[in-house]
């Protein structure tokens, strides 16, 4: 039994045409694109699971590329499967965070279902943990505390509408290519907090991440906020460490952990972290009661100990910030000629474009500027004294709108360069010193131009 | 340096990107001219602060910290404004004063480079443009050096 060509759903024994798609099953002709509700085109297969497909389509009304999950067939009559879709569409509509994936859209194709929404290009946390545990290394601290927090303002999102996600966990969370914005994926888990509960159907998630009430499912009205506060901890916990609380052996001796075992404590993996261990404590607590209600606590909670991490405030308008009609492009460098070269290669690159350009000299100057006003579009060069390239975007990261950056970064120690710490940060654009003005005009022109598309995508930006 | 602001005004939206030049082959050709022009300007003051730090960089730290990074941003930029082998050494003196410990044959090696560099400027600032060393034994023996 051969999955189809077009849109690579499993077909049925002696089937000449697909359930989903209607294309010729065997050796036939490449067909045409699906076509899902006459408006989605199908590029590619972003995924399988169990129950469907994920499909990377493009709206065809709107030109933008979506993340289209389609219901298998055979599981569209399955009133689970079903009203599980329908209840990740819903849950979605009602929420409005940029840290959880957006819906656009759910409807009926054929005889399945579909949900469009927000397609997020990035990576999975959980394969940049492993990237760095691959490398000896975890995600920076600063780094790290920023996505969690991301994380916890996506899921307080979430829960003001009224709706628990259940099934946070790494590879449920990604870091936005370009920006290093941290978005909640998959809510095929999540219910209402005042829908009534089948028993039957409270123990889902995750082992590794599982709280003890969702475990034990015998009182499903337990299941709330704190029990997202339990996945995030032990995302937390895996993000600073590589691995989550629990993670061995088999799936029932996962879960008897998680029911009756005391979490190791951080930093018994990171002894320079002792200062989170009462908050990843307190989140990781067996009794739901005794754990913070809800992830604004935890944020307060960790907020409270990093007290010595040297955070940068926001002092500026976010109305005046979002209203700025230019592009808003910052030059760090602490070689001022190298600055000129790229002020003058914005200027190449971007002809006619209303311009608002900063060009700081270190670090901490381009914070203290981007903590007045977030720049659209960041040249970064990454050796600087005192604060080098990283830990200026971790910083910049951190702040209000900080995920909204394209960055650009520009070396002349490429070779040396840990672009995998980078990832973590969403960039993707690098130049090696000495760079030709117009290859760095191009690039620029490109990093420019995914800024306006973000910028458009949240409304920040206003056309002249 | 400090904040360096300007605001670029007009009305235009962008409406393609990276799919064709951004620019014309003139107005590259006029911003490279800029740019080596004022890369000129500011020449001297650079070599000055590397004669400084390399007088003193033998016995003092922070002084052959300075030099290295000096030299590493003379390596980035000056290749990048079209001085490629004023870039190269450059990377020469960011590579000497790098060295721990940093040895008299690391510190002969930086004098070299920025002697070499004196002269590249001054005669790059009499030709208003980039020159060529390939036939300068001096440069070959100190790139070969760090090879």
């Amino acid at each position: 039994m051969k999955p189809c060509a077009t849109c690579g759903i499993q077909a049925g024994d002696g089937a000449t045409r697909c359930r989903l798609c209607e294309s010729p099953l065997g050796d036939a002709p490449a067909p045409a694109p699906m076509l899902v509700e006459g408006r989605y085109e199908v590029q590619s297969t972003l995924g399988r699971g169990q129950q469907g497909m994920v499909y990377l389509a493009r709206d065809l009304g709107l030109g933008r590329l979506v993340a289209l999950k389609v219901l298998h067939p055979a599981h569209a009559g399955i009133s689970t499967a079903a009203s599980r879709l329908q209840r990740e569409a819903a849950a979605l509509a009602a929420v409005r965070s940029d840290h959880v994936a957006q819906v656009y859209a759910f409807g009926a194709h054929r005889d399945t279902f579909f949900l469009a929404m927000e397609y997020v290009e990035g990576r999975n946390l959980d394969a940049l943990v492993a990237e760095h545990a691959a490398h000896r290394e975890f995600i920076p601290t600063h780094r790290g505390l920023t996505i969690l927090r991301e994380l916890a303002d996506g899921l307080t999102s979430l829960h003001t509408a009224g709706i628990v996600h259940r099934d946070v966990k790494p590879s449920n969370v990604m870091i936005e290519q370009g920006t290093g914005r941290t978005v909640l994926l998959d809510l095929g888990l999540a219910r209402s907090l005042v829908e009534p509960v089948d028993p039957r159907l409270s123990f889902v998630g995750t082992p590794a991440y599982m709280a003890p009430e969702t475990i034990l499912g015998e009182d499903a009205s337990q299941i709330a906020g704190h029990t997202d506060v339990y996945s995030l901890a032990c995302t937390a916990f895996e993000l600073f460490t590589g691995e989550p609380p629990f993670s061995f052996g088999t799936i029932p001796e996962t879960l008897a952990h998680q029911m009756w075992d005391a979490p190791p404590r951080l930093s018994s993996r990171r002894p320079e972290l002792a200062f989170l261990d009462p908050v990843i404590e307190r989140a990781l607590c067996k009794d739901p009661n005794a754990r913070y209600q809800t992830c604004a606590e935890l944020i307060a909670a960790v907020d409270g100990v990093c007290a010595e991490w040297p955070r940068l405030q926001w002092s500026g308008d976010v109305d005046t910030l979002t209203e700025a009609p230019s592009l808003r492009l910052m030059v760090i460098d602490d070689d001022e000629v190298f600055s000129e070269f790229a002020a003058g290669a914005c200027a190449l690159a971007l002809p006619g474009i209303a311009l608002d350009l900063v060009c700081a000299s270190s670090g901490l100057e381009a914070l203290q500027s981007a903590a007045l006003s977030r720049p659209d579009v960041v040249v970064l060069d990454y050796d600087m004294p005192l604060l080098d390239g990283l830990a200026t975007l971790s910083y910049l990261r951190a702040m209000p709108g900080g995920h909204g950056s394209q960055v650009m970064l520009v070396s002349s120690n490429m070779r040396h360069l840990p672009k995998w710490r980078f990832a973590a940060m969403g960039v993707t654009d690098f130049l090696e010193k000495p760079v030709d003005l117009e290859e760095f005009a191009d690039t620029l022109g490109d990093v420019a131009g995914r800024a306006f598309a973000h910028r458009s995508r949240f409304e920040r930006a206003r056309p002249p | 340096m400090g904040l360096i602001q300007a605001r670029l005004e007009s009305g235009l939206i962008p409406h393609r990107w990276g799919s064709e030049a951004v620019c014309s082959k003139v107005q590259l050709d006029e911003a490279r001219a800029s740019l080596q022009m004022r890369f000129l300007v500011v020449a001297p003051r650079r070599l000055d602060a590397l004669r400084v730090a390399l007088r003193t960089a033998p016995g003092d730290e922070l002084a052959r910290r300075d030099l290295q990074r000096l030299g590493h941003q003379l390596h980035g930029t000056a290749a990048t404004v079209g001085f490629g082998d004023l870039g190269l050494l450059g990377g020469v003196v960011e590579r000497a004063a790098a060295a721990s410990p940093y040895g008299d044959d690391h510190h002969a090696r930086a004098a070299a480079a920025v002697e070499l560099i004196g002269e590249y400027l001054a005669r790059a600032r009499g030709e208003l443009s980039p020159i060529s060393l390939s036939d300068d034994p001096r440069f070959v023996a100190l790139l070969c050096a760090v090879q």
